[in-house]
């Protein structure tokens, strides 16, 4: 399940837009930040896949965004 | 950001865009946010006369100019003179407003009418429809919260809505959440404080019940020993001491040698205490050598029955004195050499009785109540423990491939 483009609502949204507070799809993207050269300074991060997400090795339900390598547990 | 439009850099800009953080003359503003459904939700809002580079957020009756926040403090804050200015908030718009409309919520400005401005109004008639009630009903909270003085907010905003054709005018959307975060803050802390509470209570109660627990046999042997040596140590004592004080001890001298021989730990109890009496006298004196050995080692039992767990050590020290250890002399002479310093725990021995009995009549109660079963401490890290995947029972990192073999010790850990 992913995230729908908030303005077309037709296409899955890859960007999210912090000043518009709007996640887009790509058309959508560049319909709104290009017309515009105030639009085009927006700070715009990627979406991610929710199945790409590395998930937490423990709950297998959030996220997980920290690394430990090396670590071993110990005995 | 400055005092010309960030779009057009022709014309002095006036309103202040927060989505865009850009500082728009009014057409400029006009056009950049009719262009786009999104760019249309962005808050304008007026820009701060003084530095111009900051969205207003009064505007001073007194002064009749807008001020940010900064500005307003600066300017407001020193000199009671200044204090005590009325001051209004200035709302902010999305959308597409005409100047009509803009001119209606800002009342107190009267805007310049640009020669484009005009043509573009007949064109957009493009405006959102809802409207919000609750800026006035909470603005005045807003201010007294973030200001604590005197402010007047105009009322007539709400007569003038009703005449505008129905753009969104929203006050400042920073202050809105505050009001509510302060109260979803309290309410959480709330909330949280009675949960924490009776978490706490446990740790307490289970750490008294696992020391019980490991403890137990260990505690009773103690405390038996120690009743028994203890209870009789501190009679002697009490008796000595209702003579004459700590100076009746060494004071006396001839207490009989032949109560060191240690048939019983009463019977050494006693003579250790008649016996420190004997020392110092006996470094002075040439008392018969067998006399002061035993002086010495038994005042060695007196020192260490000062301390709680001196049971077990007690007991093999008097099976040393018993055999008469001549090894002990030149240790003990060492102790005794110096002035004695025995004479604080001396008193402190008689006294601990009232907090002993309260101590093990704590114990007693903390007995009943000890819980052997098993206990979950936390429901959460049940739940967590529950779900995680295990082999073999162990819990293992997801996604690792485990071929488990507990007897195959070539794994890394």
């Amino acid at each position: 399940m992913r995230t729908i483009c908030d303005a077309c609502e037709s296409a899955a949204a890859i960007v999210f837009c912090a000043a518009d507070e709007a996640a887009l799809c790509g058309a959508c993207d560049e319909k709104v930040h290009l017309c515009n050269k105030l639009a085009g300074r927006h700070v715009r991060v990627g979406l991610a896949n929710p199945s790409d997400v590395p998930r937490c090795d423990i709950c297998e339900n959030a996220p997980g965004n920290m690394q430990f390598p090396g670590y071993k547990p110990g005995k | 950001m400055g005092y010309i439009c960030d779009f057009c850099g022709d014309q002095p800009s006036l309103v202040y865009c927060r989505s865009d953080a850009a500082c728009l003359c009014l057409s400029c503003d006009r056009n950049v946010h009719s262009a786009n459904a999104l760019s249309k939700r962005h808050s304008r809002t007026l820009l701060c006369e003084r530095c111009n580079s900051q969205p207003a957020f009064v505007r001073c009756a007194e002064e009749k100019v807008s001020l940010c926040q900064n500005c307003d403090w600066m300017g407001h804050d020193a000199s009671t003179s200044n204090s005590t200015h009325k001051r209004q908030t200035i709302n902010s718009y999305s959308g597409c407003p005409s100047s009509g409309e803009l001119s209606s919520i800002w009342s107190f400005f009267s805007q310049p009418d640009s020669a484009g401005e005009s043509a573009c109004e007949q064109e957009l008639g493009l405006m959102s429809i809802s409207e919000n009630i609750e800026n006035t009903s909470w603005d005045p909270t807003v201010n007294t919260i973030s200001h604590n003085i005197a402010v007047v907010v105009e009322v007539n905003d709400d007569c003038n809505v009703d005449k505008g054709s129905g753009w969104t005018r929203t006050s400042i959307p920073e202050h809105r959440p505050a009001p509510q975060l302060l109260d979803q803050a309290a309410g959480s802390t709330y909330t949280s404080l009675p949960k924490f509470c009776p978490q706490t209570k446990y740790p307490g109660l289970s750490e008294d019940d696992l020391y019980d627990d490991f403890n137990i046999d260990e505690v009773d042997l103690n405390l038996e020993n120690y009743e028994e040596l203890f209870g009789v140590t501190l009679n002697h004592s009490e008796e000595l001491l209702e003579n004459g004080g700590i100076d009746s001890l060494f004071g006396t001298k001839d207490m009989s040698a032949a109560d060191s021989t240690c048939q019983g730990a009463v019977a050494a109890e006693g003579s250790s205490i008649g016996l420190v009496n004997a020392i110092q006298p006996a470094c002075s004196n040439a008392a018969s050598a067998d006399s002061v050995m035993s002086n010495k080692t038994d005042s060695i039992l007196y020192f260490t029955t000062k301390h709680a767990h001196s049971s077990l050590s007690f007991s093999g020290l008097t099976g040393e004195s018993s055999a008469g250890d001549y090894q002990d002399c030149g240790a003990s002479s060492m102790l005794l050499m110096g002035e004695p310093p025995w004479c604080p725990p001396c008193t402190e021995s008689s006294i601990p009785s009232a907090t002993r009995s309260d101590a093990v009549m704590r114990y007693k109660e903390k007995k009943k109540t000890r819980k052997f079963e098993k206990r979950v401490r936390y429901a959460s890290r049940k739940a967590r423990a529950d779900v995680r995947k295990r082999v073999k029972g162990r819990f293992v990192k997801a996604g690792d491939a485990y071929d488990y073999d507990p007897l195959n010790q070539s794994r890394s850990c």
